[in-house]
């Protein structure tokens, strides 16, 4: 008999529209000590799963229509939520959530959630007692200096050490199976990959059973044993984790590894044409006003010296961790923020604080596409109007003439006219981004800037977007900035890579030198902590230890020493400036030549 | 034509599912019914009543403070005007005050709102300052002191009223605003290079302005509260005016003895503040993205 | 947590400086004659003469603006026309008695409200969840004047248990001395001894402090449990569940002290209402407190009280947000 079990489950929700199955699953069986990867996107119902199990759905509007949920043996779904509590809640099965900021109570402190998590098991345990077993469990999570994290609330910890947190209370009351829904989404990738190496080192001491809860592929390869491809609320696919990689059955299956597949996908070249885009020592800095604090003039180097050149037709991609400056350095280069230092030059022409009409000219000719459709497009106008604004700014045309060129535009990105008399909440995710790639061709630009295009749309539509621009790209000749933190989709379109670290270009080059043959350490830690499909278990996997410092605060010298492999004493007193390699490439890295010869 | 039902569809489809929220809930239901039919009464008040002639100055000394009967459903009053009468017609008088303070407070506190949501700075330093004072005030007494000094009279009252309600709809609005520049379009706006004008008044403000209608409009039940208070304490409506807390207070001279000359317009205030009250929770809950989004 | 302390005292001076501006306003700007209604319709023209010298209406605007601050600064809120006594004299001989119906309101809104509201989120949806919030909802909808006069009738004429109005009976006047230590009836009897005075005295005080705690007792129920629904929603709240965390430590430790903030903001803004309510009510129960006064003062057109009232009473509300904002503060989220 299986350890874990699941047969026939069936769950509707209840709106207005009626009643909605989202999730059906007919067989699911985890055996002890097997890790089970459960894959698949957003509205999928892995979430709707995970906490139907716990008995911890919220009904209504969720129904739990029929169905068991076996845990050795025992019926899960028939017993009350005292039971649940009393006997199976955080002494059989814990939970591990995806986001750590939100499931920690941020007016208490650590120690002081972690030992009411342990008197809930065990009464009688007294102070001192449960303290004592707090930091042990918090050596356990691999947390230095866990007695001074005891005393901290949850804000005062990084991401990263949150996520520890988290997994030392799942642990606290010896859950000897864990159900951890998506434990590294919203961390950084240098940080993902020492939390998923953590997960398996525990299990594998402890003896548990693991449901891995994951949106794509590339870090289930790494981590489970089994794999089951969760689509419109069934298993359409289940396998041995190598045999599902090598062998896929559907067609879904098939798109989501795609996805993840970084090395099939190569940018088309381009013949360098002239210069189009010069970004000069470009400085963007912000006053940090902390009216409760007081504190004494502070600023965030939000872009620090940046200096690139763009020539036409090129796609520049823009890669590097959350808060590294990549969105603030777009948004200065298109004037929705006032550089503090540096120049921008566009067709040779000075490009910010030209008078109204140099900049009007410039906002013209470069347009954005912003990450998440929905937000970008106002949801109180009609496609046609909100197709038309650029329109209506820079041309002077009737009515009849701008709809023909609305309905124009929007057939270039493949959506019907009748789209037109439509409001964006109409639309998928996938037809709202294709929207908005229409008003920003609107204008005629010649440089278009790409933030996170595919990032949060479903991976069918991510795939056609993808071919969208490609195509769009051919035939108007555009160029691109393009910011991403999936390496697959930089791979795919860009043929210049620019490496960002608190504010700061570390390597620039052409794409094909950069990924075959990263220079920076930077490069190469970000590169090797993102699982690809060939990682084949977790050793193979580098993590980077220590947290991101503070932009607020860089370490002096070269800000990214205190995290490099290669680091030297010269690194933590001497600034390192980029440093010419020939072809175009830069580093900023004080070991850069030898670093670039083995 | 089809264009049109396209462009209506998302506001029927958005409505269908707050019906069947608003249906979920039966005591709101209940509650609309209740005011629709309290509204229809008090448009076709003149014609509804029994005794027209006794909304004004009739009076029929013969047959003061009778209690209720067969004739007189709420009994008389000194003059023998008949209560039930003056009580339905008492609702437009209130419905159509509160409406018009709140539309008042609506006039002063939206352009405020925005102006400082918009613009931030100092205006809006400058703004939300003066919002702080007006809001320090606790609610009521400003409009006692206003309508005091002013003279007692409704639309003194109604004045009064406004002029201590706007800074609400400001605040509200001015949340509205900042957190709705901050949207992608208002960015993708500003990267086309629409004006700023236009970004406020076509991006910002129709996008914000949805919950301050339907706050105001929960507010009306409260309005009405404020309005009776000044009314009994002698500074809203004057005699003759069928108004609720007038009555009360002119039903006190008689009080406890004659007790159904206070109590029905006390009964009507509490029914039309409760159907109102009961109704915006339920809206409030409608509109909690919580509830909404799956 | 000192600096923003002392800046939020700060900033409310400031807008006590306002407040006290637009009183002036109220009193100085709006009347188109102010002497009039300082020496009445049938004042003759000397008279009238008299009191623009009185009232400082000769000296230009801002002239007037600064000795009416200079007054206020020494407590001068200058004097009532009906007893031509000072304003803040008379105030302060009846705030006792409303500070004494307050407090006691204020303490039922806060012992039921809040075990209301609490419940009533532990039992969302259920039966108990539906009555409370009715009664939550029915609480804030009723008229308090009107709901002063029910009681009245019912407790008083129908049932004849309880009195109809006054701080104390006629005869305990006459047979007894009033204990005068705090000026709160109830805690001046109780700390002499005089349990047969406090026992009048008690059955004084029910009707008037039901009647004004009706609706800070719905308003905090209703807030407490849409705070509390809120923090139940919670991701940590569920994630407590799945480290088997029990309900009710979830509920009492967890919930409650996360909405801790905006139940005091509530509190506060329901002791405003309050206040307000206190004035219509007095007047009803003939309770000798500021509310019978401004009711005076309003209808013989008393504007010097009505003003040093208004004055008061904002004074008192600012103070409450401040208490209130200061407790918000301890929330460590508000990083200090």
């Amino acid at each position: 008999m299986a350890y874990f079990e699941i047969n026939n489950l069936h769950i509707t929700h209840k709106s207005y529209e009626g009643e909605k199955d989202v999730l059906q699953i007919d067989h699911l069986e985890i055996q002890r000590g097997e890790t089970y990867g459960l894959v698949g996107e957003s509205g999928q119902g892995k979430t709707v799963l995970a906490l139907a199990v716990q008995q911890l759905l919220a009904c209504p509007p969720g129904k739990i229509v029929s169905g068991e949920v076996l845990l050795d043996g025992q019926d899960l779904l028939k017993l009350n939520q005292k039971q649940m509590q009393r006997s199976i809640r955080g002494s059989k099965m814990a939970m591990i959530f995806q986001d750590p900021m939100s499931c920690l109570n941020p007016v208490f402190t650590v120690g002081s959630i972690m030992t009411d998590v342990l008197h809930t098991r065990r009464q009688g345990l007294g102070r001192k007692e449960a303290t004592r077993e707090a930091v042990s469990l918090l050596q356990e999570v691999k947390l230095a200096d866990a007695e001074s994290i005891l005393s901290k609330y949850p804000h005062q910890l990084s991401g990263g050490q949150r996520q520890r947190v988290i997994i030392a209370l799942a642990l606290a009351c010896g859950a000897e199976f864990l159900i951890a829904d998506e434990p590294t989404r919203n961390l950084d990738v240098t940080i993902q990959a020492s939390i998923l190496k953590l997960l398996k080192e525990l299990q594998l001491k402890r003896g548990m059973t693991v449901l891995f809860i994951a949106n794509n592929l590339s870090l289930v390869s790494a981590f489970c044993d089994r794999v089951g491809i969760l689509y419109g609320g069934r298993i359409i696919e289940e396998n041995d984790t190598a045999a599902l990689i090598q062998n896929p059955q559907q067609e879904y299956t098939r798109v989501l590894l795609e996805a993840v597949n970084t090395e099939s996908r190569i940018a088309d070249p381009v013949e360098s044409g002239e210069e189009l885009l010069r970004v000069d020592h470009l400085k963007k800095y912000f006053d940090i006003n902390d009216d409760i604090k007081h504190q004494k003039h502070l600023c965030l180097k939000a872009v620090d010296d940046v200096s690139f050149t763009l020539n036409k037709g090129e796609v520049l991609g823009i890669v590097g961790e959350s808060g590294c400056g990549k969105s603030t350095l777009v948004n200065t280069i298109l004037n929705l923020f006032e550089p503090t230092e540096g120049e921008v030059w566009f067709e040779g022409q000075q490009a910010l604080g030209g008078g109204k009409k140099g900049g009007n000219a410039f906002k013209k000719n470069v347009q954005i596409v912003f990450q998440d459709p929905y937000w970008s497009l106002n949801p109180r106008w009609l496609i046609k109007d909100i197709v038309a604004e650029p329109i209506e700014v820079y041309e002077h045309l009737g009515e009849a003439e701008k709809l023909t060129r609305v309905k124009e535009l929007l057939a270039m990105v493949g959506i019907g006219e009748d789209a037109c008399y439509k409001y964006p909440h109409e639309f998928s995710g996938g037809q709202r981004q294709r929207i908005a790639i229409a008003r920003s061709l609107a204008s005629q630009p010649k440089l278009v800037v790409l933030d996170e295009p595919t990032s949060s749309i479903d991976v069918f539509s991510q795939e056609q977007i993808l071919a969208l621009i490609k195509d769009l790209k051919k035939r108007f000749g555009l160029t691109n900035i393009l910011i991403s933190h999936d390496l697959g989709v930089v791979h795919e379109l860009a043929n210049k890579i620019a490496v960002m670290y608190l504010g700061k270009i570390v390597e620039f080059g052409s794409a094909e030198d950069v990924f075959r043959h990263p220079i920076h350490p930077y490069t190469r830690a970000l590169f090797d902590s993102i699982p690809t499909l060939t990682t084949r278990g977790m050793d193979a996997l580098k993590t980077l230890e220590g947290q991101i410092p503070s932009p607020i605060n860089p370490p002096p010298g070269c800000a990214f020493h205190e995290r490099c492999a290669y680091a030297c004493d010269k690194c933590s007193q001497c600034a390192p400036q980029p440093e010419d390699m020939g072809g175009g490439r830069m580093v900023s890295c004080l070991r850069a030549r030898e670093l670039a010869e083995g | 034509m089809n264009n049109l039902i396209q462009t209506l569809k998302p506001r029927i489809e958005s409505f269908r599912e707050s019906m069947y929220l608003l249906a979920r809930n039966k005591l709101s239901l209940l509650a609309l019914i209740v005011l629709v039919l309290l509204v229809l009464s008090a448009i076709f008040a003149k014609v509804l009543i029994p005794y027209p002639q006794d909304i004004a100055d009739a009076s029929h000394i013969e047959i003061k403070l009778q209690p209720p009967s067969a004739e007189h459903w709420m009994g008389t009053d000194e003059l023998g005007r008949d209560i039930f009468s003056r009580v339905v017609y008492g609702a437009r008088v209130s419905l159509s005050s509160a409406l018009g303070a709140v539309g008042l407070s609506l006039l002063i506190g939206i352009p405020l709102g925005a102006i400082a949501g918009s613009f931030g700075g100092w205006v809006d330093n400058v703004i939300m300052r003066l919002t702080d004072i007006f809001l320090s005030f606790p609610p009521l007494l400003l409009a006692i002191a206003m309508v005091a000094i002013m003279g007692s009279g409704l639309n003194n009252a109604i004045l009064a009223i406004s002029l201590s309600w706007w800074p609400w709809y400001t605040r509200l609005l001015r949340g509205q605003a900042i957190s709705v520049k901050e949207r992608k379009f208002v960015q993708a706006a500003e990267t086309i290079g629409t004006s700023r004008l236009k970004i406020i008044f076509k991006h910002i403000i129709p996008n914000c302005i949805s919950p301050v209608i339907v706050q105001a409009s929960m507010d009306i039940g409260g309005v009405i509260l404020t309005l009776a208070s000044l009314s009994f304490l002698g500074l809203g409506a004057q005699l003759p005016t069928p108004e609720w807390g007038l009555m009360i207070s002119m039903g006190r001279t008689y009080f406890p003895d004659k007790w159904w000359y206070c109590i029905f317009p006390g009964v009507a205030i509490f029914i039309t503040v409760l159907c109102f009250n009961l109704l915006g929770d339920a809206i409030r809950e409608i509109l909690d993205p919580k509830t909404r989004k799956k | 947590m000192l600096k923003y302390i002392i800046k939020r005292i700060l900033s409310s001076i400031i807008v006590l400086l306002g407040v006290i501006t637009i009183t002036f306003f109220i009193a100085r700007v709006i009347p188109s004659n102010p002497e009039v209604k300082w020496a009445g319709q049938r004042a003759t023209q000397e008279q009238l003469e008299a009191a623009r010298i009185e009232l400082g209406l000769d000296k230009s605007l801002p002239e007037q603006y600064v000795i009416y601050l200079r007054d206020l600064l020494h407590g001068n809120l200058g004097m009532s026309l009906n007893t031509h006594q000072p304003v803040a004299t008379e105030l302060k001989r009846y705030m006792p008695a409303t500070l004494e119906l307050v407090l006691l309101a204020f303490l039922l809104a806060v012992l039921i409200g809040i075990p209301l509201g609490i419940y009533s989120a532990k039992k969302k949806d259920k039966m108990l969840d539906h009555v409370s919030r009715f009664f939550s909802i029915g609480a804030v909808s009723l008229p308090t004047f009107w709901v002063a006069l029910f009681l009245q009738l019912i407790f008083y004429k129908s049932l004849s248990l309880l009195p109809i109005g006054g701080r104390i009976s006629v005869e305990a006047t006459i047979f007894q001395s009033m204990p005068k230590i705090t000026g709160l009836l109830l805690l001046d009897c109780l700390l002499t001894g005089n349990f047969a005075l406090m026992g009048d005295a008690f059955r004084h005080i029910i009707l008037p402090c039901i009647t004004i705690s009706l609706y800070p007792i719905g308003l905090v129920a209703r807030m407490t449990r849409s705070a509390l629904l809120e923090i139940l929603g919670e991701d940590y709240i569920t994630a407590g569940h799945s480290y088997g965390l029990r309900d009710s430590k979830m509920l009492w430790k967890y919930a409650l002290k996360n909405s801790l903030g905006t139940t005091a903001t509530d509190v506060a803004l329901s002791m405003g209402y309050t206040l307000t309510d206190t004035f219509l009510v007095e007047a009803i129960f003939s309770w000798p407190g500021i509310g019978s006064y401004i009711a005076n003062a309003v209808t013989s057109l008393d504007y010097p009280a009505i003003i040093g009232v208004t004055l008061f009473g904002a004074c008192c509300y600012i103070i409450l947000n401040l208490l209130a904002d200061i407790i918000i503060a301890s929330d460590p989220r508000v990083r200090l």
